[in-house]
């Protein structure tokens, strides 16, 4: 028994204990989310103030910081649900694939000023009696910027499921509901948590934007952190901008350590591998949550309300088994309502199309010539913008790739750099600008760079973490030059990864500009040629079939682009895979 | 014969964590010789190949060094070159540029690169094949142009790393007599060092079999092998050769204890279980029943096509759990084994109970659970325990096979997600 007495000495109690401690914060932490959403809530509906004034108080930026928070939260949700709907329409019928899919690459081309006019002028004039109209407005923008890459993401996993898997649900019968449960949902929720870490960024990004606009001669301002960033750089307060950047990098950081490392920790089980090789990733958080009784206590009310439906299914199929008229009921679910569902949705492209073709049908040739030398311009800036993004990120990246523990050193610091939203940083960087004399026309590739330079180097960073040993030994023991290794090597085996970093980061670059091009700072407007500045004028003067028309010609140019740059260059880059 | 390469004293340790270093290799010392092929011998994972990186001069020793010539490795060897398990040949260059790129560094004209390509393509008998891409060719095909490369920097020393065993069984037989033809034929590589898992590749390559073995890998013996050559795989003495190694592998990996010491043993030690599953173990003593309850281990290796370390550890384990004995190389029923592989399921869950808790490893840790004040126990407790009571093991992979035991056994039960490991 000397060997057991060790064991004594270990004080397995702590580890319980913690779990009472852990009840009461988390008791804490729904309690105040649930307060902030309701006071949001209560604001959004009291009153009517569609140009709120800003303090630049610490006490007022936690309140804004809150505010905006929310906002992201909730149009967030909006995407999580937006993303589920069309991505699953899109995977379960052709038709709606060959419509859908391109529809989504206009969409995701077309800047959020482009949406602005439109939403803001129609949900103001439905809620005119409060703010929430104006509060709608801005969560949608925030929404466009959040929600297209989460369903190219969402749909391009659901297409990768093994036919092994559809025909395990076919052998066994499994109703929609069990098969999505069972197989659809566990192989796309890891993808779908990447994808929203990504689109919570993207939200971001335009978050002054969306808390802040002109709108012809009307402005437009809401409580938040946006908000408060976009006075603070009119009146040069440096102080301010500061405070603002703080909260933001903290509002970062909290939801990388409540919401997405648990949730990534969590997703690993649904990895689909048979091995446990691997160290999976842990989340502090998550373990103290699996602590706590709160996630058992949820697991079982979940469990109570699936038990419950799935005793509904069986009686339904009981029913349904008795009843001819299943079959026609199910046929009209399965025909009539996507079909519906479809006409309307071709019948409102027809109807917005031959609109904006009225609108811009009256539009002079020298104003159509402005806005394509304007898109040449930011065409040109995209493509540089690119080339320097490349020129730095390839070269550290594998660097970083290659030595697995800088790597994991840095991580957390350029994870937070590239989810920071740029154009916070935007007022201060033009005031350098404004010292050293550097013209916005080259400074805003500077800025645009800022934006995008990040996916280019998280992509090269996983390439080079894919090449195999043996071929980085190989490179070594034949004594190959450094170059040599680099151009012959690493290079290739990254390039498959890089293009889709250029995709991602040309794609960025391009909404960017209409922040990049265009920047007020002490009270100034700082505009240059371009079709983002473009853009963001016709906007703020509410000249709509100018909008229109650049906005129509910007979107052109991105999917004509994908379709005959990228695209050929993917094709290409797969002939460089390692493995 | 001079000395072309001498290996002494090296010891290789890598860190698990911050607190713990494990040893993979322990005082390895050997040396090569002009014009000799040796292999290093020894099952898979025990550190061959962190050997050949080692004298390669890509990894340093944690202690010892490694001699060229006389002279220290502390930088990678222009003298030697490697030939590699999965072939390390770049996807997008063709079979003449792969070659190429091992060329370019040694600043040759032009005219010196295409000779040297064209003389190796023409040895490996891949002329005709050089503007095929590695993805359009065969695992031997592919193998080739790594040999290929290798030789065409014209190395001293070639060092191969398993390099048959990702090729068809047939297709290494042939590989392997080219091997030794382009070797007896030209001036370089003087000398080759060869690490395999494979006895018979072994046997019919090398003039001195350094055997590895024990944890942490030590070496057993050193054999000198002075068969004739060319070999033939299938004559007497060849094959008495492979039986000697077989003993060799056998009395120091499944030692015939007496008795009375292994029953000593137990009392005072924590046993290593070894790495295998129940299916695995299960899976040998249906084997050996179908077989009329007497078998050797290594001819159990080659019918059921798996390599003979993994082989060792089942056996190893069985003998563990009194299931079998191992007399020299073969393995036998004993009346629990027998009594086992008679009983049906639950009959069988009982005696593997009984077995495994006269392991006081198991029992031990198995008291603790049940000991334990919330009736679980979390995997790091569990890992700590190993990793106190047998320090040269490696605590996830004991702890992988104590769990795989105990739940075949229906004592214990484990959530990998939480970690909690509680009674069933």
């Amino acid at each position: 028994m000397l060997g057991l007495s060790i064991f004594s000495n270990i004080n397995f109690d702590i580890v319980k204990k913690r779990s009472l401690i852990a009840d009461l914060a988390f008791l804490l932490l729904l309690l105040s989310i649930l307060y902030i959403i309701t006071h949001y809530a209560y604001r959004a509906t009291s009153h009517v103030n569609y140009e709120a004034n800003i303090s630049l108080s610490l006490v007022s930026l936690a309140k804004y910081s809150l505010y905006s928070l929310s906002r992201a939260l909730i149009a967030f949700a909006l995407s999580f649900v937006f993303t589920i709907f069309y991505g699953y329409f899109m995977y379960k019928n052709k038709t709606a694939q060959s419509l859908l899919l391109p529809i989504l690459d206009i969409l995701q081309s077309i800047p959020v000023l482009g949406f602005l006019p439109a939403v803001v002028l129609a949900l103001i004039a439905l809620f005119p009696h409060s703010n929430i109209g104006l509060e709608l407005a801005s969560i949608i923008m925030i929404f466009t910027g959040q929600v297209w890459n989460m369903v190219f993401g969402f749909y391009g996993t659901l297409k990768t499921i093994p036919e092994e898997f559809n025909e395990v649900a076919s052998l066994y019968k499994l109703n929609w509901f069990q098969k999505f449960r069972w197989i659809e949902f566990p192989t796309t929720i890891s993808s779908l948590i990447w994808n929203s870490m990504m689109s919570m960024a993207g939200g971001w990004f335009f978050l002054m934007v969306c808390e802040e606009f002109t709108l012809g001669n009307k402005n437009f301002r809401l409580e938040g952190l946006g908000s408060y960033m976009s006075v603070a750089a009119n009146e040069g307060n440096y102080t301010a901008m500061a405070y603002g950047i703080l909260a933001m990098i903290a509002i970062i950081v909290a939801l990388d350590q409540f919401i997405w490392q648990p949730l990534v920790a969590w997703s690993e089980k649904f990895k689909i591998e048979y091995s446990l090789n691997s160290k999976p990733k842990e989340s502090w958080f998550l373990n103290l949550l699996i602590d706590s009784n709160i996630l058992e206590f949820a697991n079982n009310i979940y469990k109570k309300i699936t038990t419950i439906s799935e005793k509904k299914f069986i009686n339904l199929e009981r029913i349904n088994k008795k009843n001819r008229s299943k079959k026609n009921k199910n046929l009209f679910f399965i025909n009539i309502i996507p079909n519906l569902v479809l006409s309307l949705i071709v019948f409102f492209i027809l109807f917005a199309s031959y609109k904006v073709i009225l609108m811009i049908k009256y539009i002079p040739s020298n104003t159509w010539y402005t806005i394509f030398k304007s898109d040449s311009y930011t065409l040109i800036r995209v493509l540089i913008t690119i080339l320097i993004g490349s020129l730095w990120t390839i070269p550290f990246g594998i660097y970083l790739g290659l030595s697995p523990k800088l790597s994991k050193i840095l991580q957390p610091i350029i994870q937070i750099s590239a989810s920071f939203p740029a154009p916070m940083l935007f007022p201060i960087i033009i005031g350098i600008f404004y010292v050293l004399h550097i013209n916005l026309s080259y400074g805003s590739i500077i800025l645009m760079l800022m934006g995008t330079q990040w996916y280019i180097l998280f992509n090269v960073i996983a390439g080079a973490l894919n090449i195999p040993s043996e071929i980085i030994t190989m490179g070594k023991v034949f004594k190959l030059s450094l170059w040599e290794r680099f151009s012959s090597i690493y290079f290739k085996a990254i390039f498959p990864y890089l293009v889709t970093g250029w995709i991602t980061a040309a794609g960025g670059a391009w909404n960017a500009s209409i922040v990049a091009e265009y920047v007020n700072f002490k009270n100034h407007t700082i505009a240059t040629t371009g079709i983002g500045a473009l853009i963001a004028q016709a906007a703020n003067a509410e000249q709509i079939p100018l909008l229109a028309a650049s906005v129509l010609v910007m979107a052109l140019t991105v999917v004509l682009f994908n379709k005959l740059v990228w695209k050929n260059l993917y094709k290409l880059s797969q002939n460089y895979k390692v493995r | 014969m001079n000395v072309i390469c001498n290996v002494n004293n090296v010891s290789q340790s890598f860190s698990l964590s911050t607190k713990k270093s494990l040893e993979i290799l322990k005082d390895i010392t050997f040396d090569i010789y002009e014009n000799e092929v040796v292999s290093i011998l020894g099952p898979s994972g025990s550190g061959k190949s962190t050997l050949l990186r080692m004298i390669c001069g890509i990894l340093k020793p944690s202690s010892g060094s490694v001699f060229y010539k006389g002279k220290l490795v502390d930088s990678i060897n222009p003298n030697v070159s490697m030939v590699f398990q999965n072939f390390a040949l770049l996807p997008w260059l063709n079979v003449e540029e792969n070659i190429k790129l091992a060329l370019k560094p040694l600043n040759l004209s032009k005219n010196d690169i295409e000779k040297y390509t064209i003389m190796v393509t023409k040895i490996t008998g891949l002329s005709g094949f050089e503007e095929a891409y590695p993805k359009e060719l065969s695992g031997g095909m592919q193998q080739r142009v790594g040999v290929a490369r290798a030789l065409a920097v014209n190395p001293e020393l070639l060092l191969m790393d398993e390099p048959f065993s990702h090729v068809d069984t047939l297709v290494a037989e042939s590989l392997r007599s080219e091997l030794i033809d382009i070797w007896e034929q030209r001036g370089n590589p003087k000398s080759i060092l060869i690490v395999s898992h494979d006895i018979k590749e072994v046997v019919y390559l090398s003039d001195k079999i350094i055997v590895l073995g024990g944890k942490p890998t030590q070496i057993k013996t050193i054999i000198e092998n002075k068969l004739p050559r060319p070999r033939d795989y299938r004559s007497i003495d060849f094959l008495n050769m492979v039986d000697y190694i077989h003993d060799i592998i056998t009395a120091s990996d499944l030692p015939d204890i007496p008795e009375t010491i292994e029953t000593q043993r137990k009392e005072n030690f924590f046993e290593a279980l070894p790495e295998a599953s129940p299916g695995e173990i299960v899976g040998l003593l249906e084997f050996l029943d179908s077989h009329g309850g007497y078998d050797d281990i290594f001819h159990i290796a080659v019918e059921l096509n798996r390599e003979f370390g993994d082989i060792i550890k089942i056996t190893k384990a069985a003998e563990l759990l009194d299931f079998v004995d191992t007399p020299r190389r073969s393995i036998v029923f004993t009346t629990i084994g027998r009594k086992f592989i008679e009983s049906d399921i639950e009959h069988r869950k009982q005696i593997w109970k009984k077995e495994i808790l006269d392991l006081r490893l198991v029992r031990y840790l198995f008291e603790a659970v049940k000991k334990s004040d919330k009736g679980f126990l979390y995997k790091e407790d569990i890992l700590n325990e190993i990793s106190n009571n047998l320090p040269q093991e490696d605590p996830e992979k004991i702890f992988k096979t104590f769990i795989s035991w105990t739940r075949y056994a229906d004592i214990l039960a484990y959530d990998s997600e939480t970690e909690e490991v509680t009674l069933q």
